[in-house]
């Protein structure tokens, strides 16, 4: 299984790419960064809407806040990591910073600073700063005008049919058992009779 | 003389930070993504949520979902940690039992043109720790393997926000429960 992608092209290129230029590597990073938290938040909404142990009246604002945040910092995330990442703002910082530091391995040190300096500004500064800034309102009018009561009086929320279509089940299920609802001690009696 | 002691405290800080960075990139990116990630989640995201200026919502829907935050982190920080060990000490046996072969090291074996510029660059007059001559290829294969590994860590993390996020959503509401006395109706 392994032998398959250590000797495609495609991830060979991959590899030479991110070995050659330092801004791809960052990129990269990044990418895996909104993927991880992309897949997360929706996880994240879709276990705080089923999530019964969170008050009825806190639910709709957590899962809400859950997913503006996650649609926020996927396109905040994207253009500030990768305005960061870009040679010439990553060569201003560098040479304001270490130009009169001394390194072992001047390539790798520069390496690690574009990496670091991309996933702070995009996974710290963006993602813990300015999308809350930005996520929370959004949250609060999405919570009015979507997360709304049906008539039995059950909370629906926006793409809950998606979520919790078949194909997802068997994962979440095994994970997030829902609590056992007490049998009700009229019915085997009932049918006793 | 008092214009020459702040130069000197001010390249010692950034020598300080120079040698944190050549420590910080021995952990490899995914690793440092991780740790910076949860950092941010555990310190600041609570604090932006509870003192928003543009949050009209109620202070106890803001405090639990506050709370959600560092209980989050620091149960994601701990299974990444060691999950992400464990498989990243298991592709390092596989890789020193010769099973791993990237096929850029393989044509830079055969032709030693195609080892990437970067490379050469990096290992040019320069030693490794026994003094001997570094050696591109050995470099060029760490680089490729280390790759690899954050490539297949970026895959064990997201497969793991499944058990992560169900766990620390069973955790959060308890300590949130503790935490706020929830018997009010705002």
């Amino acid at each position: 299984m392994i032998k398959p992608i250590t000797q495609s092209n495609i991830f060979n290129n991959h590899l030479r790419k991110v070995i050659e230029n330092d801004a791809f590597a960052a990129k990269t990073i990044v990418t895996c960064s909104v993927m991880k938290d992309v897949f997360a938040y929706t996880v994240r909404y879709k276990t705080t809407m089923d999530n019964e142990k969170i008050p009825e009246k806190r639910r709709p604002f957590v899962a809400a806040m859950d997913l503006a945040s996650g649609v926020v910092t996927a396109i905040a995330q994207i253009a500030v990591g990768f305005s960061i990442a870009s040679p010439k703002v990553q060569n201003k910082l560098w040479n304001s910073l270490f130009k009169n530091s001394t390194f072992k391995d001047v390539a790798i040190a520069k390496k690690s600073f574009a990496t670091i300096l991309a996933l702070v500004g995009s996974g710290v500064i963006t993602e813990r700063v300015i999308v809350p800034l930005i996520a929370t309102p959004i949250a609060e009018k999405f919570e009015k005008k979507y997360i709304k009561k049906d008539t039995n009086g059950q909370t629906k929320y926006p793409m809950s049919k998606f979520l919790h279509s078949k194909m997802y089940r068997p994962e979440f299920k095994s994970f997030m058992k829902k609590p056992k609802i007490k049998n009700d001690k009229t019915t085997p009696q009932s049918t006793k009779s | 003389m008092r214009i020459q002691k702040v130069i000197n405290q001010n390249i010692n800080k950034n020598q300080r930070l120079a040698r944190g960075l050549e420590k910080f990139s021995e952990q490899g990116g995914e690793n440092i993504a991780n740790y910076i990630n949860a950092a941010g989640k555990f310190a600041i995201a609570p604090l932006m949520i509870m003192f928003n200026p543009f949050s009209k919502e109620s202070k106890k829907n803001k405090e639990w979902a506050a709370i959600k935050q560092p209980v989050e982190a620091l149960v994601t920080i701990g299974a990444q940690v060691l999950s992400i060990g464990l498989l990243f000490k298991g592709i390092d046996k596989y890789a020193a039992k010769g099973k791993l072969n990237f096929k850029l090291v393989e044509d830079a074996k055969k032709d030693a043109s195609k080892i990437p510029q970067a490379i050469i660059d990096a290992t040019k007059d320069k030693l490794d720790k026994a003094g001997n001559p570094l050696d591109p290829i050995k470099v060029l294969e760490k680089n490729c393997l280390d790759i690899f590994k954050d490539r297949v860590g970026t895959i064990l993390t997201i497969g793991l926000y499944v058990p992560i996020l169900a766990l620390s959503n069973r955790i959060f509401p308890i300590i949130a429960d503790w935490l706020i006395k929830d018997n009010d109706n705002d």
